[in-house]
């Protein structure tokens, strides 16, 4: 009871404009959650008649607009056609002009682009998609229900799909510019980056082992249950792990696949089992072992919280090739990067949060003094610095 | 004479002020169809639905001298219609349902609000149907409109024909263009607003 009156003073309070950004922030995503919970509104509705309809009557409820909603004939209406074309290849040229002209960073600012968010979705294996909420950061996946890592439920999905407590596989899929955290059913957490994808089952029991597959990249936190190794098959190579901290980045449009340790140990075996002798390798902290194609693996000593940076929000670059960072780019601000000097083997170094615009990004790059950044709609243009 | 079509709603926030009808007919042609469906879906009835819009377009018309926007048009829009809306809630039959719901809302969410209201005006609302459309013309739909890539770069990329690459793009914009009754300017407007 407590709760509706609180409630009808906060809304009254909202309306009347007195509210403070928490209270408005708690109204405002009440308002989108009922949004979401709502199912689509079907209707065979004319909606050309219902603008008529509204039209007519803003026109009596406030008589000074014109009544007319539709006034100019065929001609005209072609005739604006044409006149808005050449407007708009004038417009095109006009920046095109601009663009060759002069290329500062204070332009930059209105041809931004924003950073990733937490966005991602969920294929069952009935085949069916669930959008993950933008405004959740991760899932909880128990045996028989799936839940947002706040504790509130995943729409209509929970009983419906995974009721049994058979194991079902799952697909979580990150699109460019979005990424997502997923609590496993063992308690495990898996950060998955960009552009990534892990498939994992609705429960590890009844199984030796605790297998999940990824493409992409993603953080793994793993409870420790020794007697189920967790195990990550990805492009080329299996890790087995026991419990411990790593992340794994291996995306088909990279070469390598890259299996780094931030805490306790892992096995990286090769699954191209020819290769006797080198077929497997045991990581410890701060060491990377990196698979070249299918059949080469070496192990060197990395900075492992410097790789594994992205996950608390950060880019950071300790001689990385401009091509490497690009790449992280291209995933993260879903943009197309067209390298115009033959330049991606350069090293830099610099470090900014992944939340800040690209342009922070590119500041920060070219901060170095030693390249140069033009954004062209989703493309970043790179030049040799002169 | 003026193409209304052409400006930018910067443009037509001045005009409107000045008292150019044409300017308020055509906030109106731009805007209507997707607050309109929003409002139909948060209240889930026609003619009420219609009332929101119409009192919000109304009230933007009687003080058009006065308008000042510190927020963007289709923001403020939002906004009015939102408030709107949630005064209808406020004073409507099923009030109490929606306060006892916001009343747990208040005691479970007091984390994570920022998150959520950053997503507050219509660029989530056309958002919303890119996401319903079939995968394969989404994803090629989002690489056209927001990467801007060119047919041939989509279908490099995806292994497709130019051909099929434009097939599917116009029928992503004839879903949009059926869904939002609006020209094909105003559409192109409204996907440049997209994030």
């Amino acid at each position: 009871m407590r709760n509706k009156e609180e409630a009808e003073a906060l809304l009254q309070r909202y309306l009347e404009d007195r509210c403070d950004a928490e209270d408005s922030a708690i109204v405002e995503s009440w308002y989108n959650k009922r949004g979401e919970r709502n199912a689509v509104f079907n209707s065979s509705e004319d909606l050309m008649l219902t603008q008529e309809l509204i039209w007519s009557n803003i026109v009596e409820q406030a008589p000074a607009p014109k009544r007319q909603l539709f006034t100019f004939n065929r001609i005209v209406a072609a005739a604006s056609l044409i006149l808005m074309l050449g407007v708009a290849f004038w417009f095109y040229k006009f920046q095109q002009e601009q663009n060759i002209k002069d290329f500062t960073l204070s332009q930059l600012k209105s041809n931004d682009i924003a950073p990733g968010r937490n966005r991602a979705t969920l294929t069952l294996d009935d085949g069916k998609v669930i959008d993950l909420s933008d405004a959740k950061t991760g899932v909880i996946i128990d045996a028989n229900k799936l839940t947002y890592n706040d504790g509130t439920a995943i729409v209509k999905t929970a009983g419906q799909s995974l009721e049994e407590a058979e194991k079902r596989w799952l697909t979580a899929n990150t699109p460019r510019g979005g990424q997502y955290q997923f609590i496993l059913p063992d308690g495990s957490k898996v950060w998955l980056n960009a552009a990534s994808k892990l498939k994992f089952p609705s429960t590890f029991s009844g199984a030796a082992n605790r297998e999940v597959e990824l493409s992409g990249e993603a953080y793994f936190e793993i409870s420790k249950d020794k007697k189920h190794p967790f195990i990550v098959l990805s492009r080329g190579q299996e890790v087995e792990v026991l419990g411990t901290h790593f992340n794994i980045n291996s995306y088909n449009d990279e070469g390598d696949t890259k299996t780094t340790v931030l805490e306790g140990s892992v096995r990286v075996t090769l699954m191209d089992a020819r290769n006797n002798g080198t077929s497997n390798v045991t990581l410890k902290i701060n060491q990377q072992a990196v698979l070249t194609g299918y059949a080469h693996l070496a192990v060197k000593e990395v900075d492992a919280a410097e790789i594994a940076s992205w996950k608390n929000g950060k880019f950071i670059f300790n001689s990385e090739a401009l091509g490497s960072i690009m790449k992280q780019a291209e995933r993260w601000y879903n943009v197309v990067p067209v390298f115009q000097d033959d330049i991606k083997d350069l090293k830099l170094t610099g470090a900014i949060s992944r939340y800040e615009n690209i342009s922070g990004l590119i500041k920060t790059l070219e901060a170095t003094g030693e390249v140069n950044f033009k954004i062209q709609g989703n493309r970043i243009l790179i030049k040799k610095a002169k | 004479m003026i193409i209304y079509s052409a400006h930018t709603d910067q443009e037509l926030i001045t005009l409107l002020r000045k008292g150019d009808h044409n300017a308020f007919t055509e906030i109106y042609k731009r805007y209507w169809s997707v607050l309109y469906l929003h409002a139909r879906h948060m209240l889930r009835q026609e003619d009420q639905a219609r009332d929101v819009i119409q009192e919000v377009f109304a009230a933007m018309w009687n003080k058009h001298t006065q308008i000042e926007l510190t927020i963007s048009l289709n923001a403020y829009l939002y906004k009015a219609v939102r408030n709107t809306i949630l005064n209808i809630i406020r004073h409507g039959k099923v009030k109490e349902n929606y306060l006892a719901d916001l009343g747990d809302f208040i005691d479970q969410e007091k984390v994570e609000t920022d998150e959520l209201v950053r997503y507050n005006d219509l660029k989530r609302l056309i958002e919303r149907e890119i996401l319903n459309m079939p995968p394969k013309m989404r994803e090629i739909f989002e690489m056209s409109r927001k990467e801007g890539l060119s047919h041939a770069e989509i279908g490099a990329r995806l292994g497709i024909s130019d051909l099929t690459v434009k097939k599917q793009v116009s029928k992503a914009v004839t879903i949009l263009r059926k869904k939002f009754k609006i020209p094909l300017a105003t559409l192109i407007i409204l996907l440049r607003i997209l994030p």
